[in-house]
Formats: C-alpha cells, structure tokens, sequence
C-alpha cells in the first residue's frame, strides 16, 4: 500500500534516504560499492532476496527505489552482519543499507509484516516487545535467593548496572538465565543493581528494522532514565542491546561503558574458576552470536568460560566465529519467523541446529537470550531434543558453581 | 466533500491488573492505565479509508482525559484533518450516556454525513454509545460492522457485517448515518513513530468547553469487583509416566476413557 505524501515529501524521504545510505558510519560510504556481488553470495537468506544488498545500491544509484520498497526483500534481512563483514570495501551495510531502504518504505506508507507491526507497537507502548506491563519486570526475581537492589526504588551507587532486557525478564524459559546470572554476580561480589519497572528496551532491533523514530523515542528515554543513576559500568545478556549501546546511543550523547556478560565474566575468570566445582561431563558446541561475535569480533571470551568448566569438551561447529550462521533472530527476525520462512523457505535456526548436532555435542551452548528459544524449538522440529540440549553459558557456570535453579 | 467523523475513546489497558476503588463502586481511575479502545483504532482506519478513497476530510473526536494526546497525535500522523477535544475534567471516562448527549451536540455542527466509532467499549456500561448516538441524532445506525463502501449509489453505501457461522451480510444504509465498526477492511495501519512526534510538534487540537454535561442514568452500579476465584487449574507434576497415569485416570474418571 502507497502512502499519501505529497511529492514534495516523498522527495525529502528519498533525500534521508541518501544520506542514511551513504554517510559513512565506519569505513566507506555506499558510493564505493563495486557490484561485486559478495554481499549478495554471502547472506544467509540472499538467495531468497529480490533485492539483497547489491541490487539496492545499483537501484539507489539509478534512482530506482518504488520496486525496491514493495518487495518482500526489504523485512529479510536478519542483520547478522555477514555482508558487512566480507565486503571488501568494508561498507557497513548492515546498519546502513537495510535501515535506510526500509525506513524509507515505512515513511512511504509501506506495511510492514504483521508481527513487526505488533512487536513496535509494543515497544513504542510499553517498552518491551510482548505487550506485558512494566510492573511486571521483575517477575523473574520471584523465589530468588539472593537480594535484588531494584535502584528503581532506592537508587545507589553501583558498580554494575545490570540491564536484564525484555527476554530474560519476561520469557520463562530465559528468566531461568537471567536468575543464574543474579547468582553469579551476588557470588563474586559485584555491587549490581536493576532498574526493575523502569528498564525499558534499548531499541536495536527497532533501528535495524528501520523505526528510527521508536529507536530515538528510546534513547531519549534511556538516557534520561540512566542520568538518575550512579554505577561504573554497564552489563547486557542481550549482545543487540549491548551492540546499541556501543555503537549508537553516543550518537545521541549517550557515552555509556557497556559490556556484555561473556566479556565482564571472562575478565573475571580468575575469580570464577574457585568455584567451579561441579563437572558438567558434556560434549558442548558454541555458537557465536552475531553481535558480539561477527560485528564486534568477539570471538574467545565465550570459549574461555566454557572452557574453564571442568569436564566440558568443546568442539566447533564447521562454521564458526566471523563464519557462523545466524540463527535468524537478529534485527527484528525474531517476530519475522512466519514471514521470512513464507518468502526464504526456511528458518535460519533449523539449518543451524543441524550444523550443532553433526558435531555430536550433547549440549550447543549461547549467549543471546533470542537463541535458548529460537535453537529448543529447532531441535525440536529436528526431533533432536532428546540428543541436544540448549542451554546458555550463564546456566553453564552457575551448575558447576552450585548456584544452578535448585542449587544445582 | 464528505465530511467523515471518527469518535476514539480510551479504555482500561488490561495489560495492568485493574484496581477497584475503596468504595467498590468503581475503578480506580488514578491507578488505572488507559489504551485506545480497540474497535475505535479499527473505526479509525476505516474512516481513513473512505477518507482516502473519496477525498473526504476526516475529523477525529475524543473526550480530553487521561493520555490522549498522544492517540490524537497518532491519529494526526495517519492523515486526521481536523481533531477535536471534548473537553472532561475528570480521570474517568465519561459514561456512555454523557458520551452520546456531547456527542449529540456536537456532530450536529460538524454537517457530517458518517460518523463511525467502535461499535463497544468496555466503558460502556449504560448501552452502546455508536447505537445511541445515532438514536439522539435520529440517524440510521449499522453495528458490528467489518467494512464500509460507496458502491450502492444515490446517497446510500454498503456496509458488511459477519454473523457466526461464517454467514456474511449486505446492507445498505443511507447517508447520514452512524456506524459501529468492528474491524475496519484493512488492519489498523502503522505510523512510524518519527511521523507521530512530527505530529506532537505540528498537529493543532481545538478544545470545546460546555459540551459534556453529566448525564444520570436510570440504571445504578451497585458494586464492582474482582471476580473471586472459584475453582484453580491443577499442575500434573512428576514423571512423564505419572502424569500420563495420571492423565489416564482423570479421562477414565470423567468417562472419556472406558
């Protein structure tokens, strides 16, 4: 469905266009592309793509946009970064190209798909993408064992903001990941703190899918939220949110030192080891999540906490790290699912579940709270879930540390 | 040029839990979230469709309490031409008899020749405000409809309502008229949230004063509550094969099983 803008707006859009498309973010700009079609051969879901990331461009230079923002290609992007990575160019067309064309469809009236729709919706109402009450942020902390400073209620010095995220404080099956990771941090000794009722998403999803409004709306807020408070660093399980924190919240003055969790607990593993006690006799296989892997090159972090378990063997899966496939959750796929499998004739998590269980792992361990679900499910449609269990590397150390659901 | 009004009310969010207040005659209104009233977003998106499909202007209506601003700026950002604020100075939604009397007094002034609104609300407590809105106006009134065309001719449009059944309906009514829409022919549409604060910053409200006076009705609420839970759903725990033992006997016990 066209939009009803007058001409002259449809012009200061396709203007915005430009400018989002080839302002450089890191690297080149989008003028410097050479056609070489790697970006296209690299992604993931690329051969399903009327318009992968080439085709886009050699349109934009002719000006040719109208067929570009109908097609289906526009919501499959998963930003899992591989384009921006092999480009050899360097263009940033991740968080370039996709948020430009599909910001410029929304202001032109396009629709996005269903889910989409509900899942901004949500975000713009609520601040998390379920629709669920703010109040109940902190449902997750019911029956745990360890103090919880909401610094929401009594804000005080802390020296890690934990930001919990949407996932880990709704989802049942990641609020398990988000309790291990209260324990862990009480264990060590880490000063932490939540902002409880009044966390609110971070936004990255939203901007790589183009709703740069909802993604401003969001910051603004957040930032405004993070100015009450005082703490030394910030601490992420989701590696979107983290990557938005890095990346884009400065633009907006928003300089916050953030880490993820595999990074903030790998530099504490000194530490950790003592209490790692308990062997987890397990073959396990570690999948990279994109963020914090291919886009920030973060790659050995992760390994090095599985690793210090006793009685894991870690094998790779053949792709791995700036190489692993994307499980499909990224830049809004997550609610995408229906969708991309209707117009790519898969879901990225199914392939990928196969890749874990060639390797014989008994376990395929994460990082992103979007993949505990994403990879049960896929085992499932496998009906592997009795051959491979998925469990995030927080659930990990928290079992051989004794501080596991049940003390387990 | 047609002139379309679109009337859109907020409603308790039931995302929150809802609070009773302490003389169990009402809601606490101070405590209690409000969202657009679903089928007034769906009369929303139908009027701007006619609007669209006929070169119409599109008025939208609301009464001034609780958060909506912010509905009105989204309704700015889909293509409202005109809006207006009933003004309210009270947390609670003003009951469906008081909606209808400002209503009365205003569409009037509008000439308009479509008034559509959600065809219920769960403020409604005193009747279906698109039903009587119509009768105070001696206008001719459809409910429950999906979907509103000019096809049939001479002043008169079609409208479609669904019965159970998948039975699908035809009528025609002739303009002016009220519809009670409940869904519109396309989903709701989404506006970027950059257009909505666009909006905030340029959209202009009027404000009419004196319009809504309280209105008694003949019936009372007597008392609002909680609805007590009487009967829990119980958790089958165990082994998978006791709660299979366990599935097995309760179907044999209620005879599914023999």
């Amino acid at each position: 469905m066209s939009g009803n803008a007058s001409s002259s707006l449809s012009g200061t859009r396709v203007a915005k266009f430009y400018e989002m498309l080839f302002s450089p973010l890191e690297g080149s700009t989008a003028w410097a592309c050479m056609q070489c079609g790697l970006c296209s051969s690299s992604c993931p879901l690329g051969d399903a793509m009327e318009y992968p990331p080439r085709r886009i461009i050699a349109e934009a230079w002719n000006g040719s946009l109208e067929r570009v923002i109908r097609s289906p290609s526009v919501w499959m992007c998963v930003g899992c970064y591989t384009c921006s990575y092999r480009c050899p160019r360097q263009l940033d067309l991740t968080d370039t190209v996709w948020p430009a064309v599909r910001d410029y469809a929304l202001q032109e009236g396009i629709q996005p798909p269903a889910e989409l729709r509900t899942a901004f919706q949500n975000l713009y109402l609520y601040g998390n993408v379920f629709g669920y009450s703010p109040r109940k942020r902190l449902e997750w902390t019911k029956n745990l064992e360890v103090a919880v400073r909401d610094l929401s209620k009594i804000p005080e010095r802390v020296e890690v903001l934990w930001l919990v995220g949407c996932y880990p404080s709704y989802h049942p099956r990641n609020q398990v990941v988000a309790r291990a990771m209260a324990r862990i941090l009480t264990a060590l000794g880490v000063r932490w703190g939540i902002l409880g009722k009044e966390e609110r998403a971070l936004g990255d999803c939203d901007r790589l899918f183009g709703e740069e409004g909802l993604f401003e709306m969001l910051v603004e807020n957040n930032r405004r939220l993070f100015e009450r408070f005082e703490f030394e660093k910030i601490v992420l399980l989701d590696p979107h949110a983290f990557r938005a924190l890095e990346k884009f919240y400065p633009r907006f003055g928003a300089v916050l030192p953030a880490e993820h969790y595999t990074t903030f607990l790998a530099s504490r593993l000194d530490q950790i080891r003592p209490w790692l006690k308990n062997p987890i006799q397990a073959r396990v296989t570690y999948h990279d999540n994109c963020c914090v892997g291919r886009r920030c090159r973060c790659f050995e972090p992760p390994r090095q906490l599985l690793q210090a378990i006793p009685g894991i063997e870690l094998v790779e899966m053949r792709r791995n790290r700036e190489h692993a496939l994307c499980c499909g959750g990224g830049g809004g796929g997550m609610w995408l699912d229906a969708f991309i499998t209707e117009h790519g004739g898969r879901r990225l998590s199914d392939v990928r579940i196969q890749h874990a269980l060639e390797t014989g792992a008994d376990i395929l361990a994460v990082s992103c709270p979007f993949e505990l679900s994403r990879f049960e499910d896929a085992a499932k449609v496998a009906g592997a879930e009795d051959r491979i269990k998925v469990r995030d590397i927080l659930e990990l150390l928290a079992e051989s540390m004794g501080l596991g659901e049940g003390g387990g | 040029m047609m002139n379309i009004v679109a009337v859109v009310r907020l409603v308790p969010d039931l995302v929150e839990q809802l609070v009773v207040n302490p003389e169990e005659d009402n809601l606490d209104w101070d405590q209690t979230a409000l969202t657009l009233n679903e089928s007034d977003d769906h009369a929303l998106e139908e009027a701007l469709l006619v609007k669209e499909k006929h070169h119409g202007q599109l008025t939208v209506v609301a009464f001034d309490y609780g958060e909506i601003d912010q509905v009105l700026y989204m309704a700015a950002a889909k293509g409202a031409d005109r809006i207006i604020k009933i003004a309210w100075p009270h947390p609670e939604p003003p009951n469906s008899l008081e909606m209808v009397g400002a209503l009365g007094r205003l569409v009037p002034t509008l000439q308009a020749d479509l008034v559509v609104m959600g065809c219920q609300s769960q403020t409604e407590f005193f009747g279906m405000a698109a039903a009587q809105l119509a009768a105070r106006l001696g206008w001719p009134y459809v409910g429950v409809v999906r979907g509103v065309q000019n096809q049939a001719g001479g002043g008169w449009w079609k409208v479609f309502k669904e019965y159970p059944g998948a039975v699908l309906a035809e009528m025609e009514v002739q303009l002016p008229a009220v519809i009670g829409i409940l869904t519109a022919s396309q989903p709701p549409r989404y506006v970027p949230v950059s257009r909505i604060r666009a909006a905030s910053q340029t959209a202009r409200f009027e404000t009419i004063d004196g319009m809504a006076k309280p209105e008694e009705s003949a019936v009372n609420i007597r008392r609002v509550y909680l609805t007590p839970a009487t009967s829990h759903a119980e958790m089958l725990k165990g082994t998978e094969e006791e709660v299979a033992r366990r599935l097995v006997d309760l179907l044999v016990e209620r005879g599914v099983l023999k």
